[in-house]
C-alpha cells in the first residue's frame, strides 16, 4: 500500500512538467479565447461582455462563409491529388513484380518538398508563374501551346488549383511514406497467393492492398482534413494577404488572422476560432461515421 | 582673519549654488532609469541600427541593442509584448498608417509632458510628421527622423522623345489629374512606352486633387474621384497601357534600367516604362537597379501629394530606462548633427526643417541634377494628415480588389462598389456604409 502511494507520488511528479506546459499553453489559451469570443475586445483597452453577438455575426458573415467554401475547394483538390499521387507511387513501389530498387532514395526525394519553408515555396511559385516574366508562361509561349501569357494568380479557378497543387506537391511525400509503411505491414503471403492464383494487378489492388491499407488511408485522410481546413501560410504568402484574386484564396484561418491582427477585433476573432473548431469537429465526425458504417457493412 | 571670512563666504556660496543646482536637477529629471546605460530598440528596418552605431560612437558609455523584426510581424509582436506591460523594448517604432492603435492602446510615453516637452520642437518638424506623432488629445507620442512623401519618378529621355521637354514642372502637368494621366498613358502608348509598370502604381491617386478621406464621422465615403478612378483605370487596363510588371517583381526592377519584355498583347516585344510611383526611399531601388540610367531619371508630382511609409519612434510607457531612451530618441530625431550626417551619408530625407533648409540646394546627380531636398520638402508640406484615418490601409486593399474585379471585367462597376462596401462593413462593423450598398 505504502509502495503504491510512493509510486503514485512519483507518477505525479513525472507528469507535472508536461501537465504545467499543457495547462499554460493549451488549456489556458483555449479557455481565454472562449471568454474573449463573448467580448468586444480589440487587443487593448477594456473587454466588454457582449453575449453571443460575435457568434450570431459569424453565422451571417459572408466573408467567413466564403472563406469556408474556399478552404473546402482548396482542400478537396489537394487531397485528391496528394492521396492519388501517394497511392499511385505506393502501388508501384510495393508491387513485387516491379521490384523497384532504391526505395529509401525515392522516399527522400519525394519528401524533400516538405522540408522547404513555405515562404520559399510561395516565392518560388510566384516567380515561376509570374504573368509577364514567369518561366512557365515563357516555355508555354515558346512551345506554341498558348498564344497569350496566362495570369495564373489573376483568376480564382487557376489560383485555387495552383495553391491546391502546390500543397499536394509539398505533402504527397509525407503521405507516401505513411502509406508505404502501411503496405510493408501487409503480409507478402497475400500477394504471393494472388500471384499464384493469377490475379491481375487491378484485382490485387482492389481486393488486397486497398482493404488492408484502409486504416492507414483513414489516418492520412483525417490528418489531411484537420491540416487542410487550417490552411493558412501558402495562400497568405502567395496572395496580397486578403486572398486575391477577388478573395478566392481567403481561407478560414487567414480570415481569423486578419480579423485578429489587421482589423484588431480580438473578440470576433475568438468567435471565428471557435467557428473553425466546430467545422473541423463536424467534418471529422462525418468522416468517422462514414468509415465506421462502411466497416460494419464489410463485417456483415 | 579677513581671508578666512572671504573663504567661508565663498564656500557658503558654492555650497548654496550646488544645493540649488541639485534641487533644480531633481525637479527636472524625474524619468526612471535603471542606470545600466543600456536600452533595447525594436524596429523593422536597419535605419535605427545605423543610428545606434553612431550613437555609441558619440556616447562611449551607452549601449543600444537593436532588434529588427520583420515589418509584417512587428505590430503583432510589439502589441503582444506591450499588452503584457513589458518593460522591454525601451524604444518602439511604428508607421503612419498603423501607429494609431498603438496610441489608443496607450503604449507610447507622452512626450508632450515634462521633462520631455517635445512640443518645443513643433516649428522645426515637417507639419504632417509632427501630426502623425500626435494622439487624439494632441499629445506627442512619437517622433520621426525622416519624411516620406511620394512623387512620380520619370524617364527624362522618354519625356524628351515624346514631348521635347524633360522639365519636371512640364511633366508634372501631364500627371496633374486622373483624366490627364489617362491622356498621357494613351499618348505614351503610341510610342510603345508604358506609363507605369503596373496598375497598382495608380493607387495613390484615387484620392484625387481634393484629397478626399476614406472615413468621415464613421461614414465610409467613395468620393466622385474614386468612382471615376474605376473607369479611368479600366480604360488604361483595357488598352494595355501599363507594362503589367507587378510591384517588386524582377520585371518591375528591370524597368528602372531600360526596356523590359512585354507580352500582354499576345506578341513578345520590348517596352520602356515611363514612370514609377514611389516615395523618397524609392531612390534606393533606382540606385541599385537602374545603374545604367544615372542622370536619366527625374522626379515630379502626381495629382495629389501622398505619403508611403516612414518610421516613427517613441518610448515604451512601461520602460524602466526612460531617461536613456529619451536621450537616444532626441539623438535620432531632434539632433541637427545626427540628422545632417544621416542625410549626407544615407541620402534620406529627414523631417527636421533646419537640416532640410541646409540641404535644399543640394543637387541629385542621379535625378539629372534636380534639387531633390527642395522638391521633397515642398511635397511633404502639402500632405494633409487630417485626411488619413486608421482604417485607410485595409479599406484601400478592398478598394483595390473591387477596382481589379471591374478592370478585369468580372463585375459591373455597381456590383464591385456594392461588394467593396459590404467587405468594409464586414471587417469594420462600427463604420457606416450608404444604404442599399
Amino acid at each position: 500500500m505504502q509502495e503504491n502511494k510512493k509510486l503514485s507520488k512519483y507518477g505525479i511528479i513525472f507528469i507535472l512538467p508536461f501537465l504545467i506546459v499543457y495547462l499554460v499553453f493549451n488549456i489556458y489559451p483555449i479557455l481565454r479565447t472562449l471568454y474573449l469570443s463573448f467580448t468586444n475586445f480589440r487587443g487593448y483597452g477594456e473587454a466588454t461582455f457582449i453575449g453571443i453577438q460575435n457568434y450570431s455575426r459569424l453565422l451571417s458573415d459572408d466573408m467567413f462563409i466564403q472563406s469556408f467554401i474556399n478552404t473546402l475547394k482548396i482542400w478537396g483538390i489537394n487531397i485528391i491529388v496528394q492521396l492519388g499521387m501517394a497511392l499511385g507511387l505506393t502501388i508501384i513501389f510495393s508491387d513485387i513484380r516491379y521490384k523497384v530498387k532504391g526505395l529509401s532514395v525515392y522516399r527522400a526525394i519525394f519528401f524533400l518538398p516538405n522540408l522547404i519553408a513555405t515562404a520559399s515555396v510561395a516565392l518560388l511559385f510566384q516567380r515561376l508563374l509570374d504573368w509577364q516574366y514567369g518561366p512557365v508562361n515563357q516555355i508555354l509561349l515558346n512551345a506554341g501551346l498558348i498564344d497569350k501569357p496566362i495570369n495564373w494568380f489573376g483568376e480564382p479557378t487557376s489560383a485555387i488549383v495552383i495553391v491546391s497543387l502546390i500543397g499536394a506537391w509539398m505533402w504527397f511525400g509525407n503521405s507516401f511514406i505513411v502509406l508505404m509503411a502501411g503496405v510493408q505491414g501487409i503480409s507478402k503471403d497475400y500477394y504471393e497467393a494472388a500471384d499464384i492464383d493469377g490475379a491481375s494487378r487491378l484485382q490485387v489492388l482492389r481486393y488486397i492492398t486497398i482493404p488492408l491499407l484502409k486504416p492507414v488511408l483513414i489516418y492520412v485522410g483525417v490528418t489531411s482534413l484537420i491540416g487542410g481546413l487550417q490552411i493558412f501560410d501558402l495562400p497568405f504568402l502567395i496572395t496580397d494577404g486578403i486572398g486575391a484574386p477577388r478573395g478566392s484564396l481567403n481561407t478560414m484561418v487567414m480570415y481569423l488572422y486578419n480579423t485578429m491582427f489587421r482589423y484588431s477585433n480580438v473578440g470576433y476573432a475568438g468567435a471565428i476560432a471557435y467557428g473553425i473548431f466546430f467545422v473541423i469537429i463536424g467534418f471529422s465526425l462525418v468522416l468517422f461515421k462514414f468509415v465506421n458504417k462502411k466497416g460494419k457493412e464489410e463485417i456483415r | 582673519m579677513k581671508l578666512k571670512k572671504i573663504l567661508a563666504t565663498l564656500s557658503l556660496l558654492v555650497t548654496a549654488f550646488f544645493l540649488t543646482a541639485c534641487i533644480r536637477d531633481e525637479d527636472k529629471i524625474t524619468l526612471p532609469d535603471s542606470g545600466n546605460n543600456k536600452i533595447v530598440v525594436w524596429t523593422f528596418n536597419e535605419d535605427l541600427k545605423y543610428m545606434a552605431e553612431k550613437y555609441k560612437e558619440v556616447n562611449k558609455d551607452k549601449e543600444v541593442e537593436v532588434v529588427i523584426i520583420e515589418a509584417n510581424d512587428y505590430f503583432i509582436k510589439a502589441n503582444s509584448a506591450l499588452r503584457g506591460r513589458s518593460a522591454v523594448p525601451d524604444i518602439l517604432v511604428g508607421e503612419a498608417d498603423w501607429i494609431i492603435p498603438f496610441y489608443e492602446a496607450g503604449y507610447f510615453e507622452d512626450l508632450s509632458s515634462d521633462p520631455y516637452n517635445a512640443d518645443e520642437f513643433k516649428d522645426k518638424i515637417i507639419d504632417y510628421v509632427y501630426e502623425v506623432g500626435l494622439d487624439k488629445e494632441n499629445k506627442i507620442r512619437a517622433l520621426a527622423y525622416q519624411t516620406t512623401p511620394g512623387g512620380i519618378y520619370y524617364r527624362r529621355d522618354l519625356a524628351k522623345k515624346v514631348w521635347g521637354s524633360d522639365d519636371p514642372k512640364f511633366v508634372g502637368e501631364k500627371f496633374s489629374s486622373l483624366s490627364e494621366i489617362k491622356k498621357t498613358a494613351t499618348e505614351l502608348n503610341q510610342y510603345g512606352i508604358k506609363i507605369f509598370p503596373d496598375m497598382g502604381s495608380l493607387r495613390y491617386f484615387s484620392m484625387g486633387e481634393n484629397m478626399d478621406p476614406w472615413v468621415v464621422n464613421d461614414d465610409v465615403t467613395l468620393s466622385q474621384n474614386r468612382v471615376d478612378y474605376f473607369d479611368v483605370t479600366k480604360e488604361i487596363y483595357d488598352n494595355k497601357e501599363v507594362a503589367f510588371a507587378s510591384e517588386w517583381s524582377p520585371g518591375w526592377y528591370a524597368g528602372m534600367n531600360g526596356s523590359v519584355p512585354y507580352n500582354a498583347a499576345g506578341k513578345e516585344e520590348m517596352v520602356d516604362i515611363f514612370g514609377y510611383t514611389l516615395p523618397t526611399w524609392g531612390m534606393i531601388f533606382f540606385r541599385n537597379s537602374g545603374k545604367d540610367m544615372s542622370g536619366n531619371w527625374g522626379i515630379t508630382t502626381g495629382p495629389n501629394p501622398y505619403i508611403w511609409g516612414g518610421t516613427f519612434v517613441g518610448i515604451n510607457k512601461y520602460s524602466k530606462n526612460k531617461n536613456s531612451a529619451w536621450e537616444f530618441l532626441k539623438f535620432t530625431t531632434l539632433d541637427e548633427d545626427t540628422l545632417t550626417w544621416w542625410s549626407e551619408s544615407r541620402g534620406d530625407v529627414v523631417a527636421y526643417l533646419p537640416v532640410l533648409e541646409k540641404m535644399k540646394d543640394k543637387k541629385n546627380e542621379y535625378l539629372g541634377g534636380q534639387k531633390t531636398y527642395e522638391f521633397w520638402t515642398e511635397q511633404a508640406q502639402k500632405v494633409d494628415y487630417s485626411k488619413v484615418t486608421k482604417y485607410d490601409r485595409e479599406i484601400e486593399k478592398y478598394f483595390t480588389q473591387a477596382v481589379g474585379s471591374y478592370q478585369e471585367g468580372k463585375m459591373s462597376k455597381d456590383k464591385a462598389i456594392e461588394q467593396f462596401y459590404r467587405n468594409v462593413k464586414t471587417i469594420y462593423p462600427e463604420l457606416k456604409i450608404p444604404n442599399k450598398k
